[in-house]
């Protein structure tokens, strides 16, 4: 584990990458709850800390799953990102939240290390890139011509109220959405985590990627789009009263 | 607020530009004059209606997902560097 002495501050209204190794996180402030959380960081409990790891852990290992192709390697990002946080907590002035800051340092590592690996790798699936003219739907699914250009051919099948805790009591349905996940480009991907999976404001989400709003709900949409349709040919798959 | 070209011009929505526009109405990122627009074809359009209450519970879903399991040893770990971090501050000041 590269655990080597990195410095981390913030700077609001900086880039975020002020140098290789520093991280700079600007914007969303703090909550209540959130200045409660690093007061007691800071005074040095440890529960607190554990209460860090487990509340953010998993959004952090798929973050960094959006930039290296291997669990094991992102297990190491992320472990090297909650020393990095244990370093600089002492230097952390509160200015963005601790939630930004924390995933500001993680995309930094996750980022860096994804660019070394690809030095050593071949063209792969994983390295796919997010087309900015693809259709968020399958165009085919709207009329082409005439009155009803651009209205619904192929509506969407209607799901009943119980189908969202049906999908998500079904392994394979909770497998068939993970898959559809892995399978996003990273640029989808990483705003889906940060948004949807880890509920990051989206003012959060734009300062930590450099992104517009704009741009943010094009790249959300997408990424919730192909888990719908992921779900949609799942259902389809189904017999008519399993979900 | 966002706006955009579509937003200016168009003098009717389309199902395909609702779909377009779903996940920025659901999170009320839409200006008012485009969601005066929405509303009123999803008041009136089945498919759109469905599309969106599926955009939406996939976002509810998402948030809901089994998440990764932090080893109990990778975390004891984390747990006591923090504390040794901490004791090193505290001893130094």
């Amino acid at each position: 584990m590269n655990s080597a002495i990195t410095t981390y501050h913030e700077s609001p209204g900086q880039s975020f990458l002020a140098g290789e190794s520093t991280v700079v996180s600007a914007g969303t402030p703090p909550s209540e709850a959130g200045r409660t959380l690093l007061a007691r960081l800071r005074a040095g409990d440890e529960g607190a800390f554990g209460e860090l790891v487990d509340k953010h852990h998993g959004a952090l290992i798929r973050m960094a799953l959006s930039h290296v192709a291997d669990r094991e390697v992102a297990e190491e990002v992320v472990q090297d990102t909650w020393i990095a946080v244990i370093e600089g907590l002492s230097r952390f002035e509160g200015r963005s939240s601790l939630r930004t800051w924390i995933f500001g340092i993680l995309i930094h590592k996750a980022k860096d290390r994804g660019v070394r690996e690809k030095r050593h790798r071949t063209f792969s699936a994983f390295d796919s890139h997010e087309d900015d003219h693809d259709e968020a739907l399958d165009p085919s699914r709207f009329h082409q011509s005439g009155e009803w250009a651009g209205h619904w051919a192929f509506p969407p099948q209607p799901w009943d109220d119980q189908t969202p805790e049906k999908l998500l009591a079904s392994q394979q349905a909770v497998a068939a959405m993970q898959r559809a996940i892995d399978a996003l480009p990273v640029t989808l991907k990483e705003v889906l985590i940060l948004r949807d999976v880890d509920g990051l404001e989206s003012q959060e989400v734009c300062e930590l990627l450099k992104i517009t709003e704009t741009n943010l709900y094009v790249r959300l949409h997408r990424a919730r789009e192909r888990v719908r349709r992921a779900v949609e040919v799942y259902l389809e798959g189904m017999v008519p009263e399993a979900v | 607020m966002a706006h955009d070209a579509f937003e200016r011009t168009a003098p009717d929505i389309t199902c395909r530009e609702v779909v377009d526009r779903t996940s920025a109405y659901l999170d009320e990122h839409v200006g008012d004059p485009i969601k005066v627009r929405l509303t009123m074809h999803l008041s009136s359009c089945i498919g759109c209606g469905t599309y969106v209450k599926q955009i939406a519970s996939i976002r509810n879903l998402l948030g809901l997902l089994p998440g990764a399991v932090e080893e109990p040893a990778r975390r004891d770990r984390l747990c006591r560097i923090f504390s040794a971090r901490q004791q090193r501050l505290s001893s130094a000041t």
